[in-house]
C-alpha cells in the first residue's frame, strides 16, 4: 500500500508539488497523468525517496526512507537507469546481491520476458535507449517489490516490450503489488487503471476512480481540465 | 546579412542577455573578471622584485602546451572525428542552402572562438609568467592566440584524418602509424639530447626542447616557433609561422575539393557524442570516460551482499575502464608536477602545485558517478554504510597517485626520502579532505544549485577554507621546531590535520544517501 499524505516540494521559490494527498492500496493500479511540467515526476522522486519534501510517505507502512520501505519498494525512473560498464546480467545480480535476496530465477524470466536474455553479456553502454529502459524495468522487478512506482515507462519501447509491461501491470495487481504509473500517454492506460489522478501545477485537479460512473472518458477529461485549467 | 552573420550575432546577442538576466552568472563573470584583473595586478606589482628566469624556459613550456592540445584535440580524428559542430548546426544548417565550403569555414572559426575564450585559462597564469618571464599582457595575448591557431589547425587536422580513413581499418592503422610514429620520432630525438647532455636537469631540457628540430614537430613546432619570434621581436619567426598557418589551411580547402570530401558525415558522429554529452550534463549525469572498445573479460559479480557489492561493482567497472589506479589525467597532472618541481626547484612549492591541480580531479571519480544514479539511494542498506563503499574505491587510486606525484623528487631536486614520503602521506590527506568538501557540499546544496559555475566556485572557496587548520598545523609545526626537524614534520601534521578533519565531514554527512536531492533533471 502507498499512503501520500500533504506532500509538498519545493525548489527555492518554485513550488513543484503543493500539498498532494493519495492513497493506493494493495491489488490497485493507479495512474498519474498530466501535461509537461505538471509535477508528476517530481511526486514519484519524492515517493522514490531520491528528493526532500514536506509531508509524509508511506510505502507498506513505512516512513518512505526507511529500510523497510526500500525493501518494498520498486521505481523505474523516467531516464533509463543503467551503468555502462555492467553488463546486462550483471545488473540484475548487482540488485539481487544489494537487495540480499537470492536468485530463484526471476533474473533470467524477466531477461526473457523483455527480450534481453541474447544481450546478457552486452554492457549498459551498448545498449540502445530502448532497450536501457527495458533494462531499467527488470531492475526495479527482479527484486520483487510489493509496490512499484513507474515513470513514463512506455517511453522508446517498442511494440513487443509495451505489451509485456502491460501484463506485468495485471500480474503485479492480481498478485496484489501496489502500482502507480506516471504518464501523458493516456491511451496506453486506458484499459487497466483502477484509479486516476490528474495534475496540473504541481496540484491535482481531478481523481476518478474506474468504478465511478461516467459517460465522459478520462482522456476528454483530461483535456478539459487541461486545456481549460478548471477543476473537476 | 547573411544568414550565418545573423546566426552568431543573435546567438552572441542572447548569451549577453542570458547573463544580464541571470544574477548568479552576472556575478560568476563578475569574479571571474575581477579576479583576473587581481592577477594581472598582482602580476605588475611583483615583477620588480625578482629576478627573470631564462626566456628559454618559456619557449619550452609552449611547446610543451600547443604540443598537448594538438595531440589530444588531432588524435579525436581516429575516432569521431572533429567536435566543431554541434546538434542544431547538424539539423538545421547542413540541410540549408550553403555551400560546404561556408559550412567548414563557419565550423572553424566557431572553434577558434571556443578556444580562444578558453584562453581565459591561461591570463591566469599572467601573475607569474610576468614576474618569471617578463610576459606583458600584449604578449600574454600573443600566447593565447597561438594557442588558438593549435586548437584550429588540431580541429582540421582531426577532421582530415576522420574523412580520410573512417570506414576503413587499415587506413586508421596506417595514419595512427604515420601520427603517432612522427610524433615518437620527436620524443626520441628530444629524449636522446636530454639524456645524452651533462649538467642539472632543467637546463638539458630546455635546450632539448629549444632545438631547431623541434620547430619542425608539426602544428605545435611551427606556431612555437612564431609566437617565441613574436614575444622576442624576431618578427621573421612570426611572419615564417604565419605563414606555415595560411599554407596549411589552403592545402586543407585544397584537398577538400580535390578529394570531394563530404565532411558532412564526417562531423556528424562528433556532434552526436558531443551532444549526448551535453544532455548527459544537462539531465545531471556524469559520462563514464571508457575506452573505445571495452574488454568485457569475466562477467558476474561474483560476490559481496547488501552495500558490500557497491564495492565490488565499482572493482569491475574500473576494470573495464582500464583504470586500475591512474587515469590519463592523473598522469598528466603527475607529469605537471614533476615539471613544476624542476622549474622552481622547491619541494614545498611542488606539493601545493599537486593539491591544486588535485582539487577538481577529485570530484569525479567513480563515487560522484555513482551518486548520479538512483541505485545507491534505493538499496535497503544503511546510508552510512553505503557511503563507506561508495568511496572505498577512490583510496587506492589516491595513494597511488600520491606516490606517482613525488617519488622522483629526491633524484631530481633537493628533496629527502622523508620528507618525499611524508608530502605523499600530506597529498592522500588532502585528497581524503576534498572528498569530504565534495559530500558536505553535497549535503548542503542537496542539488539544489542549478548553477555549476556557482558551485564550482562555492567548492573550491570550501576547499580553500578546509585546508586551513591543516596548512596552519603545518606552519606551526615548522616555527615550533624550527632548526630542529625536516620539513617532513609539517607535512606528517597535515596528514593528521587533513584526516581527522575528513573523517569528521564524512561523519557529518553520513546520512547524505537519505537526505541528498538525486534530482536528475
Amino acid at each position: 500500500m502507498l499512503q501520500v499524505n500533504h506532500v509538498t516540494k519545493k525548489y527555492g521559490k518554485l513550488t513543484a508539488v503543493e500539498d498532494v494527498g493519495f492513497q493506493i492500496d494493495n491489488g490497485e493500479i493507479a495512474v498519474l497523468l498530466g501535461p509537461n511540467g505538471a509535477g508528476k515526476s517530481t511526486i514519484i522522486k519524492c515517493i522514490s525517496g531520491l528528493l526532500r519534501f514536506d509531508g509524509e510517505i508511506l510505502i507498506d507502512g513505512h516512513a518512505n526512507k526507511s529500510l523497510d520501505a526500500k525493501r518494498a519498494l520498486g521505481y523505474v525512473p523516467e531516464m533509463p537507469a543503467v551503468y555502462d560498464m555492467l553488463t546486462v546480467g550483471e545488473h540484475l545480480e548487482f540488485i539481487v546481491r544489494a537487495y540480499r535476496m537470492q536468485d530463484d530465477g526471476t533474473a533470467e524470466r524477466l531477461l526473457e520476458r523483455f527480450e534481453l536474455l541474447d544481450k546478457k553479456d552486452k554492457l549498459g553502454k551498448e545498449l540502445s535507449k530502448g532497450m536501457q529502459q527495458k533494462l531499467s524495468i527488470c531492475c526495479a522487478l527482479v527484486h520483487r517489490p510489493s509496490v512499484v512506482i513507474f515513470d513514463e515507462p512506455m517511453v522508446g519501447l517498442d511494440p513487443h516490450a509495451i505489451k509485456q509491461l502491460k501484463e506485468v501491470f495485471m500480474e503485479l495487481r492480481a498478485n496484489g503489488a501496489t502500482v502507480l504509473i506516471s504518464t501523458h500517454m493516456i491511451d496506453s492506460v486506458e484499459n487497466y487503471w483502477d484509479k486516476a489522478y490528474i495534475m496540473q501545477a504541481g496540484k491535482f485537479v481531478a481523481e476518478r476512480a474506474a468504478s465511478d460512473v461516467s459517460e465522459e472518458s478520462l482522456e476528454s477529461l483530461f483535456f478539459r481540465l487541461t486545456e481549460s485549467g478548471e477543476k473537476a | 546579412m547573411s544568414a550565418l552573420v545573423y546566426l552568431v550575432s543573435r546567438k552572441l546577442k542572447n548569451r549577453v542577455k542570458e547573463i544580464l538576466h541571470r544574477p548568479t552568472e552576472l556575478i560568476v563573470l563578475l569574479v571571474v573578471l575581477a579576479f583576473a584583473v587581481f592577477v594581472i595586478w598582482t602580476g605588475n606589482m611583483s615583477r620588480e622584485s625578482e629576478a627573470l628566469r631564462d626566456f628559454g624556459e618559456l619557449e619550452a613550456i609552449l611547446l610543451g602546451v600547443y604540443t598537448v592540445v594538438f595531440v589530444l584535440i588531432a588524435k579525436n580524428g581516429f575516432v569521431n572525428g572533429a567536435a566543431m559542430f554541434s546538434m542544431p548546426d547538424v539539423n538545421l544548417l547542413f540541410d540549408a542552402p550553403f555551400q560546404p565550403k561556408t559550412m567548414l569555414s563557419y565550423g572553424l572559426f566557431s572553434q577558434m572562438g571556443h578556444a580562444l575564450s578558453l584562453g581565459i585559462v591561461l591570463v591566469y597564469q599572467y601573475s607569474w609568467l610576468r614576474s618569471a618571464y617578463d610576459v606583458t599582457l600584449l604578449k600574454l595575448l600573443v600566447i593565447v592566440i597561438g594557442y588558438a591557431m593549435t586548437v584550429f589547425l588540431a580541429q582540421m587536422i582531426a577532421m582530415l584524418i576522420y574523412s580520410l580513413t573512417s570506414g576503413s581499418d587499415k587506413k586508421c592503422r596506417i595514419a595512427k602509424g604515420i601520427f603517432y610514429g612522427l610524433l615518437l620520432i620527436f620524443v626520441a630525438f628530444f629524449a636522446k639530447d636530454v639524456l645524452t647532455t651533462e649538467g642539472e636537469m632543467l637546463p638539458r631540457v630546455v635546450a632539448a626542447a629549444n632545438k631547431p628540430l623541434m620547430h619542425f614537430l608539426p602544428v605545435a613546432g611551427f606556431l612555437r616557433f612564431g609566437v617565441a619570434g613574436a614575444l622576442s621581436q624576431h618578427w621573421s619567426a612570426a611572419f615564417i609561422a604565419l605563414g606555415c598557418f595560411v599554407v596549411c589551411v589552403a592545402v586543407y580547402y585544397v584537398l577538400v575539393s580535390l578529394l570531394r570530401i563530404d565532411f558532412y558525415e564526417d562531423v556528424l558522429k562528433a556532434a552526436e557524442i558531443s551532444f549526448s554529452a551535453i544532455t548527459a550534463r544537462k539531465e545531471g549525469k556524469a559520462q563514464e570516460l571508457a575506452p573505445r572498445n571495452v574488454k568485457v573479460g569475466k562477467t558476474g559479480i561474483t560476490h559481496g551482499e547488501g552495500a558490500a557489492v557497491i564495492g565490488v561493482k565499482h572493482s569491475i567497472e574500473n576494470r573495464r575502464s582500464r583504470f586500475l589506479l591512474f587515469d590519463l589525467m592523473s598522469l598528466i597532472f603527475a607529469a605537471a608536477t614533476i615539471i613544476f618541481a624542476l622549474i622552481i626547484k622547491d619541494a614545498v612549492g611542488a606539493f601545493a602545485f599537486s593539491v591544486y591541480m588535485m582539487v577538481m580531479s577529485v570530484g569525479s571519480g567513480r563515487w560522484a558517478k555513482e551518486l548520479t544514479l538512483p541505485y545507491v539511494y534505493l538499496i535497503p542498506e544503511p546510508s552510512f554504510k553505503k557511503l563507506l563503499y561508495t568511496i572505498k574505491e577512490q583510496l587506492p587510486a589516491l595513494a597511488a597517485q600520491s606516490v606517482l606525484n613525488f617519488v622522483l623528487l629526491p633524484f631530481l631536486i633537493d628533496c629527502d626520502w622523508l620528507t618525499c614520503i611524508a608530502m605523499m602521506t600530506a597529498r592522500f590527506s588532502f585528497g581524503l579532505l576534498f572528498i569530504g568538501v565534495n559530500l558536505l557540499l553535497s549535503r548542503l546544496l542537496g542539488g539544489n544549485g542549478n548553477n555549476k559555475a556557482i558551485i564550482v566556485m562555492v567548492y573550491f572557496l570550501f576547499c580553500l577554507l578546509a585546508s586551513i587548520p591543516a596548512i596552519a598545523a603545518g606552519v606551526a609545526v615548522h616555527f615550533i621546531y624550527l632548526g630542529f626537524a625536516s620539513i617532513a614534520y609539517s607535512f606528517f601534521a597535515i596528514f593528521a590535520v587533513n584526516t581527522l578533519l575528513a573523517l569528521l565531514l564524512l561523519f557529518l554527512c553520513r546520512n547524505i544517501l537519505e537526505t541528498s536531492q538525486n534530482n536528475n533533471r
